[in-house]
Parts: C-alpha cells; structure tokens; sequence
C-alpha cells in the first residue's frame, strides 16, 4: 500500500525488521542447539532480496519462475552451509552467532529508528511544524 | 511474530543448559557415594539433547529448519567403577577393595564451564531480543 502513512520507504524498512527478526530466530534455534550432537545449524538469506527490494521487482514471463511475492512470503529458514563440523555432528559455530547476532540487532534497531524518524516527520508535518522531529 | 519465537527457543536453550549444570551438581555431590538404594557405587549421569520442532503455537511455514531443544533423557555412564583398595571401608569386598563412582571431578569442572558457556550464549540471545523489542517499541514515541 502506498500512502503518507504506508509509503515505499515504510514497506522496505518492515520488511528488514521482519527478515532481521526472522534470521534472529534462526540464531536462537542455533544457540539453543549448540550442543545437541548431530544438529545442523540453520539460516535465513535475504540480503540479497532485501538490496533490490521495493525497487527491481524479478520479471516472471513464465509460470514456472519464482513469484517475488510468494518467494518473500515462503521464503523457509534452512540449513547452513555447515562452517566446520564437530565430531558429533554439530555444525554451530558460537563465535560466528554472536557476531551474526549482534549485526543483526544494530540492523534492526537501526530500521526501527529510521521508521520512527519517519512517522515523526510526518506529526512534524501535520502539526504544522509545532512538534520537533 | 518472530522475536517471540527467538525468546521461546532460547528459553529451551536454558532449561536444557540448567539440566546439564544440575547433573553436573549431582555428579560432583556424588562423587565419592558407594552406596545407592539400586545398590552399588553411584554411577555418573549425562544428559541427551534433543533438537525438536517448535511447539505448535509457534510453527508456520516459516519456521521450517528451527529447532527447539529438551533433555530427551538422562543416561548412566556405562564407564566401570573405579576399584581402590582401603579394607577398612564398610563396602569394601572380600579382597578389601571398594568400588567408587565413575566420576572425574576434573571432567566435570570442564562439562560445567562448557554449560556456563553455552548458558550464557542463550542470555545473550535474550538480551538482544529484548533490545530488539525496545527499539519496535520506540516507534511509537
């Protein structure tokens, strides 16, 4: 939807608070796991998606190829691509979680802060510029 | 919403880390104990983690790979006794020796450090969620 209240630059900083949010869950399951034998650890990838979104919308000239709509709804959390792998079994490495973690909570409060700056832009303008932003 | 399915899984991450530590506890309580009501030395125990799906109130198609994670069950060390010789123990045998429980106090100070470890990970996965929850908040001020 596109509008003063929901317009293009909302819609994209939701949808990084969603993913940022959605990878975040991934960690916990790998931290959560950390020392089960034989689990795998798992991740969700959007960076790519998220660079292009809300501008370059992939074409579908057939009705085999992916739906961009559909993709970013179903778009699954999965294995890793294992970084190295215990003799149990497990493939979490804790020191890569930590820093994924970290880096994904300064996206996230990053993205917050830009949709607050936002909305606050738009009090500024519909008090008549009376309220700071 | 997927911030409370980060909180919900490192909650298990805990509980599962705090059963690790209360056998730990156990072990180290019993390592000298030669006599239990199943009779014989006090045999060390472990527990097996268990990565299962989420509870149902926080499955959907997106959750797909995530894991939770549970105590399965807990296991007896097969490990034998340690055999020592003091004759004058109350349990020793005919030939003086006394069977001792197969706990290494040194393993598990090392089992309970990894627990600490892999514990503290979990809370720090809370705090930043909760961070996170802050900053959702303050769109709002």
């Amino acid at each position: 939807m596109i509008g003063p209240v929901r317009d293009a630059t909302v819609t994209l900083l939701h949808r990084a608070l969603e993913r940022a949010s959605r990878r975040v869950s991934a960690v916990a399951s790998n931290l959560a796991n950390v020392d089960t034998p034989g689990y795998r650890a798992v991740d969700a990838r959007f960076e790519d998606a998220l660079a292009g979104a809300g501008r370059l919308e992939p074409l579908r000239t057939h009705p085999n190829h992916l739906d961009p709509a559909a993709e970013r709804a179903s778009a699954a959390i999965v294995e890793r691509e294992p970084r190295r792998m215990r003799n149990d079994g497990n493939t979490v490495d804790v020191d890569f979680e930590m820093t994924l973690l970290a880096s994904l909570q300064g996206r996230y409060q990053a993205a917050a802060e830009l949709v607050r700056k936002r909305f606050a832009l738009l009090v500024y303008a519909v008090t008549d510029g009376r309220t700071g932003t | 919403m997927s911030l409370e399915r980060a909180f919900a899984i490192a909650a298990t991450g805990l509980a599962a880390q705090r059963t690790r530590m209360e056998l730990v506890a156990s072990n180290l309580a019993n390592a000298r104990t030669t006599r239990t009501p199943e009779g014989g030395p006090y045999r060390r125990r472990e527990p097996v983690f268990l990565a299962e799906p989420l509870p149902a109130r926080f499955e959907d198609s997106l959750a797909g790979a995530l894991r939770s994670v549970r105590v399965e069950r807990v296991v007896e060390d097969s490990s034998p006794p340690a055999l020592r010789f003091e004759p004058g123990h109350p349990d020793a045998d005919a030939d003086g020796f006394v069977l001792y429980p197969n706990v290494d106090p040194v393993e598990e100070m090392v089992d309970m450090l990894s627990a600490t470890r892999s514990y503290e990970a979990n809370v720090t996965l809370v705090r930043s969620v909760r961070e996170m929850f802050r900053s959702a908040l303050g769109i709002l001020r």
